[in-house]
């Protein structure tokens, strides 16, 4: 594991220059090197903040990390609180932290179990019920109307007889 | 002449099988392997000599102008490739089990290959249709003879349902041709014939035409036919109507639709394009919750039908050539997959997904191939599927974008049922059924690394396959602007 780390961390050292902020950038006379790295494949970018406003949020988070490490620093050195292993038993920012914000809960429930729901649906209902019932129902007809139809065939001269003076007649009439 | 033999080494190949009696096999497979040497060497002609049309024509019913002419350009060529190299592979992969009256197996198979590579090359609407509706005789007696249970039902539906949609390809070629000068079914005077309509005319012969390639590739709501068709299909079977068979219908669509009724596809084709969609996204969710694995293919592939029919539909020549080349992708990979479903159940005796588990700590070979073959189907980079399928949402997108976006949810989905499938049948503990499983042997392993190396070797390099197809698209498009 140590080599992939150290690839990892000498990466990380030169992926944090790509998002220095414009203004130092500009103060250590280095934004070229960075800004127009992907130029040639994606064009020209002019857009940053003011200097005053990256220096703001870099603060604000610096000092958020500081404040950070010393809560860190009090609850699991000084007062030696060690994690709690059941996320059931914390509330608050606490359980939501333990929890890993439940992201995998969320994808497993909304978007995994979700979709197979959907899926078995579309698998009872519409396939099963609509499509193959409605195919078949198809096939009923046709077997339906052909069972009807065979009747006509009686075997008895008389019938076609008949039939065959109808059709004579309204041929007749037709073309009269 | 140069085309005459496309057809007549699978005819011959078909009669002198028949009479081969236990050798059948290995003649049926010399025939295939020798209608693979004769398309490359025409491969070799079209690329050396720069000639872009093979063509051959002699009048057959000269009454009823219909002549027995044939063509070959790069988009046929593509389909003829297809065809020339997933038949030795069909054959082969048969080889692992003895099927009763072998010699009528083979002479079905080689006649249907014949068949199929008739409808690749025909110049005649009345020869296509022949053509068609021949290769659909030999596939419905082998359901029928070698096929599995409940068998004469469902190849009576599957035989009904691609009838009824013929007919009314049938009606369409017949209006067409009724408004040809020479009355003759050409394939030139066709598309004269069907550009001169007007745009509500040009529609419903699109519609007429297209209900025929709907069923055969199929599209949702025609496509129940399938799943129980390549259910009980034996394992060959299943191959080439997968393989090749369904690509008659997506081929039709460059050929026989989007030519001949330009405006017709353009203003009625975003309706077919969206049942395309549809179908695309249905089939995929009903594949994730296939518990047979023979089952999730026959999905699967409604899947990437819908796929290639919406992108061909797009008329633009990124959605034509991804299609020609994800009909290649697509024919192979079918043959991975079905091979590997007969591979399972000749040693388990189940497809069941559920039943199955383990089987890579046992036969790590099989794990490795099969997952190269899941790769391929779910469009891995590198992979055969990735070509084809990248392009074809380009044109989709590029046609109508939120289409083209649905579209796109067919990669996710089929990485959701393909990898699902093979962690229940490879990963996790030996089942019981995987107790006694024996490893692949050599003639398993051969095929399967052809597989492998096509799926790489197209992935990594596709270059020379689009450029087959790449001119006679262009040309296509261009003759359709005019």
């Amino acid at each position: 594991m140590t080599i992939p780390l150290v690839l990892l961390a000498i990466l990380s050292i030169i992926g944090g220059w790509m998002g220095i902020p414009h203004g130092i950038a500009h103060a250590m006379g280095i934004h070229k090197s960075f800004d127009t790295f992907l130029a040639p494949v994606l064009g020209t970018f002019e857009m940053h903040a003011s200097l005053g406003m990256e220096l703001a949020i870099m603060g604000v988070t610096t000092l958020l990390i500081i404040a950070t490490i010393y809560y860190a620093y009090l609850l699991f050195v000084k007062k030696q609180v060690r994690p709690v292993r059941d996320v059931e038993a914390l509330t608050g920012p606490s359980r939501l932290i333990a929890g890993r914000f439940f992201i995998d809960e969320f994808y497993r429930k909304y978007i995994v179990q979700a979709n197979d729901k959907f899926a078995q649906l579309l698998e009872n209902v519409v396939e099963n019920r609509v499509v193959d019932n409605t195919v078949n129902a198809i096939g009923t007809a046709v077997s339906a109307i052909s069972n009807r139809f065979r009747k006509i065939q009686t075997g008895q001269l008389e019938h076609y007889v008949l039939v065959f003076v109808v059709a004579v007649a309204v041929m007749v009439a037709l073309l009269i | 002449m140069q085309l005459l033999p496309l057809l007549l080494i699978p005819l011959l190949t078909a009669i002198s099988a028949y009479f081969s009696g236990k050798n059948a096999k290995y003649v049926a497979l010399g025939g295939s392997l020798l209608n693979l040497g004769y398309v490359l060497f025409l491969l070799y002609t079209y690329n050396t000599t720069g000639q872009e049309t093979i063509t051959f024509s002699v009048p057959w019913i000269p009454q009823l102008g219909v002549s027995f002419s044939l063509m070959l350009d790069g988009i046929s060529l593509m389909l003829t490739i297809l065809s020339a190299i997933v038949m030795p592979m069909v054959l082969y992969a048969s080889f692992n089990r003895d099927y009763p009256d072998r010699h009528v197996l083979y002479a079905l198979m080689m006649l249907m290959d014949a068949a199929m590579a008739g409808s690749f090359i025909a110049a005649d609407g009345f020869l296509f249709y022949l053509f068609w509706e021949i290769a659909l005789i030999p596939i419905y007696f082998i359901c029928l003879k070698w096929g599995g249970e409940g068998r004469q039902k469902i190849t009576l539906k599957f035989f009904l349902y691609t009838m009824v949609g013929s007919l009314f390809m049938l009606f369409a070629f017949i209006y067409l041709y009724q408004h040809t000068p020479d009355k003759t079914f050409a394939l030139q005077a066709l598309y004269e014939a069907g550009r001169s309509l007007p745009v509500q005319e040009q529609g419903l012969v699109f519609a007429g035409i297209f209900l025929a390639f709907a069923i055969k590739m199929p599209i949702f709501p025609l496509h129940t036919w399938q799943p129980e068709t390549y259910y009980i299909a034996p394992t060959p079977g299943a191959m080439l109507l997968s393989g090749i068979m369904l690509k008659m219908a997506t081929y039709g669509i460059i050929r026989w639709l989007i030519p001949v009724v330009p405006q017709g596809v353009a203003e009625y084709g975003i309706w077919a394009v969206g049942l395309s969609v549809v179908s695309i996204l249905y089939a995929s969710f009903i594949s994730i919750v296939q518990k047979d694995y023979k089952r999730l293919i026959a999905f699967a592939s409604i899947a990437h039908v819908g796929l290639i029919s919406a992108g061909l539909l797009s008329a633009n020549v990124q959605g034509i050539q991804g299609g020609l080349v994800e009909m290649l992708s697509h024919g192979i990979n079918s043959v991975g997959l079905f091979f590997v479903y007969d591979i399972i159940v000749t040693r388990t005796g189940t497809s069941e997904m559920d039943k199955l588990g383990g089987i890579r700590s046992i036969d790590p070979r099989l794990g490795f191939m099969f997952l190269i073959i899941v790769l391929g189907v779910v469009a891995l980079p590198f992979t055969n599927g990735f070509v084809g399928e990248f392009l074809l949402i380009v044109g989709l997108f590029k046609y109508n974008q939120v289409l083209g976006a649905f579209a796109g949810l067919s990669i996710i989905l089929g990485v959701v049922y393909m990898f699902r499938s093979f962690q229940k049948m490879m990963l996790g503990e030996v089942k019981d059924e995987a107790l006694n499983y024996k490893k692949q042997t050599r003639q398993e392993t051969m095929l399967l690394l052809l597989v492998c190396l096509l799926i790489v070797g197209f992935g990594v390099y596709p270059k020379p396959i689009l450029a087959i197809s790449e001119k006679s698209v262009v040309e296509l498009l261009q003759g359709i602007a005019q």
